[in-house]
């Protein structure tokens, strides 16, 4: 019997993970080349884009790591290809376990057997993964153009108005995430507020030393993630 | 009235090569990743069976399709044209928005603006490609790594990254940006949504789950209160004074 393993564990399977994650670099670098020509073209400096390159590469390591450790979660009930795959690109921890524990459920199979099980059983739990995350990137590509554009032309076309409508977008979201995160427990909320005070702190410090400005984003999360501890063991 | 509508409909070159390119890439993207189970199953002769697939398709599309929907309705006015880079390669909330929020404010662009989605396509691009090769690496170096990445101290950290990372982005929001306008009193319109955000959470209907639907219900509430607000003069478009002294003292 062909287990979920020799699936899992497959070379085939690396290629082809590999390259999937290839047409997303290939990608990337055409949008970086282009956006890059156009930031030259609309008068935004070489060394802002670079700064702005910097500080996005630098503010990523961090939540990376944490999609690092969720792929060592998925590694020990989906082997390591698959997850590698799936985090890499289009999936979250946990949208990455529902599905595998959504597929499971529905063949009666235990998701830590998975990979002892027969093949068939991983197959289908690859299947499904990717036939549920579809509907984002379907929707994207049916509606973002419209929709993206329809409030370009609003903010341009509307004058005050536009402006301010189209602000309301970002407004709206943190009027959600606020609230959750500030009412969920006190060291959520105290970390929020490590994070604003480290940013500010080190927004004042950017203004006299200006290099140090790439690194705001990512200092102020690695102080507040650091904090979290102490908060969690005072309040937690 | 034609040449006026003619006006609104025609796109930035850049924009518009954005908008076809993401596209074409999305249906390569989703057409290749459904593809891969496939292969693999045909190749090693163990081909699911219907009914094997559908019990777990069903549930998992019941609950992701509304998500997804909120979520490109809640994001995309921030994404604009990386949108299609930033939904294909995921963690949205966890690492590209507040990405792009930092990096528009950093090169003192607006969203929705042909430089903000230039910039937002930057910053989605070297996110991205930053995963990609932590989790390259990640997994080469599995062995090593597991023992630290277990740690508890950095997995109970792990558990506050949102937090982090909206506290920095909340610095975009408090600024009054570096464009030659500001609105005043901008973050009123948000009062009333966060209002009702926050008694949900009390009542325990609300949480970070359901964020996405959340959002996509509190924008046109948002957009109601900043109508109401910019009609009585409460809100308005005035000019960024800081920015234009900056400018003064550059030239």
């Amino acid at each position: 019997m062909v287990t979920g393993s020799v699936l899992a564990n497959s070379p085939l399977l690396y290629i082809l993970c590999s390259i999937g994650l290839a047409i997303i670099v290939v990608y990337a670098v055409m949008c970086v080349r282009k956006a890059a020509k156009k930031c030259a073209e609309v008068g935004i400096s070489k060394e802002t884009v670079l700064t702005v390159a910097k500080s996005t590469a630098l503010a990523s390591i961090v939540p990376s790591l944490a999609i690092l450790l969720g792929f060592l979660v998925l590694t020990t009930s989906l082997g390591g290809a698959w997850p590698w795959y799936r985090l890499s690109v289009i999936g979250s921890l946990s949208y990455e376990s529902m599905a595998a524990q959504y597929a499971a459920d529905g063949i009666g199979v235990v998701l830590s057997d998975v990979l002892s099980s027969d093949a068939t059983v991983f197959g289908a739990i690859m299947v499904v993964m990717s036939i549920g995350v579809c509907s984002g990137p379907i929707v994207v590509t049916l509606f973002a153009k419209k929709y993206s554009t329809g409030l370009m032309n609003a903010k341009e076309n509307k004058g005050d108005w536009g402006q301010i409508m189209v602000s309301c977008f970002m407004l709206a979201m943190f009027a959600v995430y606020m609230p959750i995160m500030i009412l969920t427990d006190l060291p959520t909320t105290l970390t929020l507020v490590v994070s604003l005070v480290v940013s500010i702190l080190w927004g004042m410090l950017a203004k006299k030393a200006p290099w140090t400005r790439d690194f705001t984003m990512a200092i102020a999360m690695i102080v507040a993630m650091a904090s979290s501890l102490l908060w969690v063991n005072l309040f937690g | 009235m034609a040449k006026e509508k003619k006006a609104q409909i025609q796109l930035d070159p850049f924009t518009d090569w954005a908008h076809k390119t993401g596209r074409a890439f999305m249906v390569v993207f989703v057409i290749y990743m459904v593809a891969i189970p496939f292969i693999m199953c045909a190749v090693y002769g163990c081909m699911p069976s219907f009914m094997q697939i559908l019990p777990g398709a069903v549930t998992i599309l019941a609950v992701m399709a509304p998500m997804s929907i909120a979520e490109v309705g809640s994001y995309t006015p921030i994404l604009g044209a990386s949108s299609y880079l930033t939904f294909a390669s995921g963690n949205l909330m966890n690492l590209k928005i507040p990405c792009i929020i930092e990096a528009q404010r950093l090169a003192k662009v607006e969203q929705s603006t042909v430089e903000g989605e230039a910039i937002a396509l930057i910053a989605t691009a070297v996110s991205s490609a930053v995963t990609i090769i932590l989790l390259a690496i990640g997994m080469l170096l599995l062995r090593f790594i597991a023992p630290i990445l277990e740690a508890p101290a950095l997995k109970t950290a792990s558990n506050y990254l949102l937090p982090s990372l909206f506290g920095c982005m909340s610095l975009g929001l408090l600024g009054a940006g570096g464009g030659k306008t500001k609105i005043k009193n901008r973050l009123l319109p948000a009062a009333i949504p966060a209002a009702i955000v926050a008694i949900l959470v009390i009542l325990g209907i609300a949480s970070s789950g359901i964020a996405g639907i959340l959002i996509i219900v509190m924008i046109p509430i948002t957009i109601l209160c900043a109508r109401i607000f910019w009609k009585k003069g409460i809100v308005a478009v005035v000019p960024n004074e800081k920015a234009a002294k900056k400018e003064e003292a550059a030239e």
